[in-house]
C-alpha cells in the first residue's frame, strides 16, 4: 500500500474524531476517539493492518519527536517553578513506587481470581 | 547576522527539530542508557542552539508547532498496538482492567493528595495528574483540567526514566514473579520509556507493559474528568 494512501486512511480517522470530540458535550480527548475508531475499523475487518502499518510504525517509533514544540516550553517556564523542582521530583518518585505496587498488588490478585493462569509464576524468580 | 531572516523561519525551526532529535536516537543508540533518552539529547541540543541564536523559546515553538499536528496521528496510532496484542488482551482481560484501573487511581490521586501535603498551586498539581500515562494523552488531560503542559511532558519524561532504570530494582522489592504482572507494573507505571525495560527483561513483559500503556492512558482519561 502507498504511504501516502495510508497516512491519507489515518489523516481522516484522526478529522473524523476531531468532529466527533467537537460535538461531544464534554471535553474528551480526540485522540481516545480516534484510538477507538482505528481498533473498531481493524477488528471488524472493514481494512486490514497493512493498510496504515508503514505510517503507524513510523509515527509510533519516532513518538517523542512530535513533543519538542511542547517539551522547549520548559526553558520559558523554568524560572517559575525552579523553587518547586525538588518537591516535583519526590512526588514523581513517590507516586510511580506506589503505581508499580498498587498494579502489581491487583493484577496478582486478579490472575488468582482467573485462575486458569497456569504458564507463568507459581513462585518462579525471573529475575 | 546575514541568514537572520532564514533563523526565524518555521523552516528553520522544524529542520533543527529533526537534526537534533536524530543526533539523540544516534547518541542514545550508541550508549543504549536511559537517561540519554533522544527526546531529552534534542532539548538540550535546540536550547544550546535557542540561546547562541537568540531565538526566544516562545517563538522556536509557534516555528516547529506543526511538527505538533502530528502527535494525534502518531496517539491513534497507539490502537494497532492494541489489536496486534489483541490475543494478550484477551486472555488476561481482568489483570489488565483491575492492574491498570488501580494503578491510574492511586497514581491520580497519590499526585493529588501529595501535591496538597507540600502546598502545590493548583496549576502545578493539575500538570502533575497525568504523569503516569504516555506523554501525548499526558498532554491532553493536562491541556483539560488547565496545567502547565511544559511542565506536564517532563515529569511524564522523568517518571519514563525512573521506571527504565528502577523497575527491575521494584520488581525484586515487591517480589514480582510473573512476567504478566512484571509488564503490566512497569506499563502503567511509567508508560513507553519504562516498556523499553520491559521489552529487555522478556516479551511478555513487553508486551503487557504495552498494552498497560493504552490501558492506564484510556483510564486516566476516564478518571480525570470526573476531577
Amino acid at each position: 500500500m502507498y504511504v501516502m494512501i495510508q497516512f491519507a486512511t489515518l489523516l481522516c480517522i484522526c478529522l473524523l474524531s476531531e468532529v466527533i470530540s467537537s460535538l461531544l458535550p464534554f471535553a474528551f480527548p480526540a485522540s481516545i476517539i480516534g484510538m477507538f475508531i482505528l481498533l473498531a475499523l481493524l477488528l471488524l475487518k472493514i481494512f486490514p493492518e497493512k493498510q496504515i502499518d508503514r505510517v503507524s510504525t513510523f509515527l509510533l517509533g519516532n513518538m517523542s519527536f512530535f513533543f519538542i514544540p511542547a517539551a522547549i516550553g520548559i526553558l520559558d517556564i523554568y524560572g517559575d517553578i525552579k523553587p518547586y523542582i525538588l518537591t516535583i521530583i519526590l512526588i514523581c518518585v513517590i507516586t510511580f513506587i506506589i503505581a508499580f505496587a498498587v498494579c502489581s498488588l491487583t493484577a496478582a490478585i486478579a490472575l488468582k481470581i482467573m485462575g486458569s493462569h497456569s504458564k507463568n509464576g507459581g513462585g518462579r524468580d525471573v529475575l | 547576522m546575514f541568514f537572520d531572516a532564514v533563523l526565524h523561519t518555521p523552516f528553520f525551526a522544524i529542520t533543527l527539530s529533526v537534526v537534533a532529535f536524530s543526533a539523540g536516537c544516534i547518541i542514545n543508540k550508541r550508549f543504549r542508557s536511559p537517561i540519554l533518552n533522544p527526546l531529552v539529547i534534542a532539548l538540550i541540543i535546540i536550547a544550546l542552539i535557542l540561546s547562541l541564536s537568540g531565538i526566544s523559546p516562545a517563538e522556536f515553538s509557534e516555528n516547529a508547532d506543526a511538527i505538533s499536528l502530528l502527535l494525534l496521528p502518531a496517539t491513534v496510532s497507539l490502537a494497532l498496538l492494541i489489536y496486534r496484542k489483541r490475543a494478550l488482551l484477551k486472555k488476561y482481560l481482568l489483570p489488565v482492567i483491575a492492574g491498570c484501573l488501580c494503578a491510574s487511581l492511586s497514581s491520580v490521586f497519590s499526585v493529588i493528595i501529595l501535591c496538597k501535603i507540600f502546598s502545590l498551586d493548583e496549576k502545578l498539581t493539575a500538570s502533575l495528574i497525568p504523569k503516569s500515562v504516555t506523554t501525548p494523552i499526558a498532554m491532553e488531560i493536562c491541556g483539560n483540567l488547565s496545567g502547565i503542559v511544559p511542565v506536564t511532558v517532563a515529569a511524564v519524561i522523568f517518571t519514563g526514566i525512573l521506571g527504565a532504570l528502577f523497575s527491575p530494582l521494584l520488581i525484586r522489592i515487591f517480589k514480582v514473579n510473573d512476567p504478566v504482572i512484571q509488564g503490566l507494573a512497569i506499563g502503567s507505571s511509567s508508560h513507553a520509556i519504562g516498556t523499553s525495560k520491559a521489552v529487555e527483561l522478556g516479551e511478555i513483559q513487553g508486551a503487557m507493559s504495552g498494552i498497560a500503556i493504552c490501558i492506564s492512558g484510556i483510564l486516566t482519561v476516564l478518571i480525570s474528568m470526573f476531577l
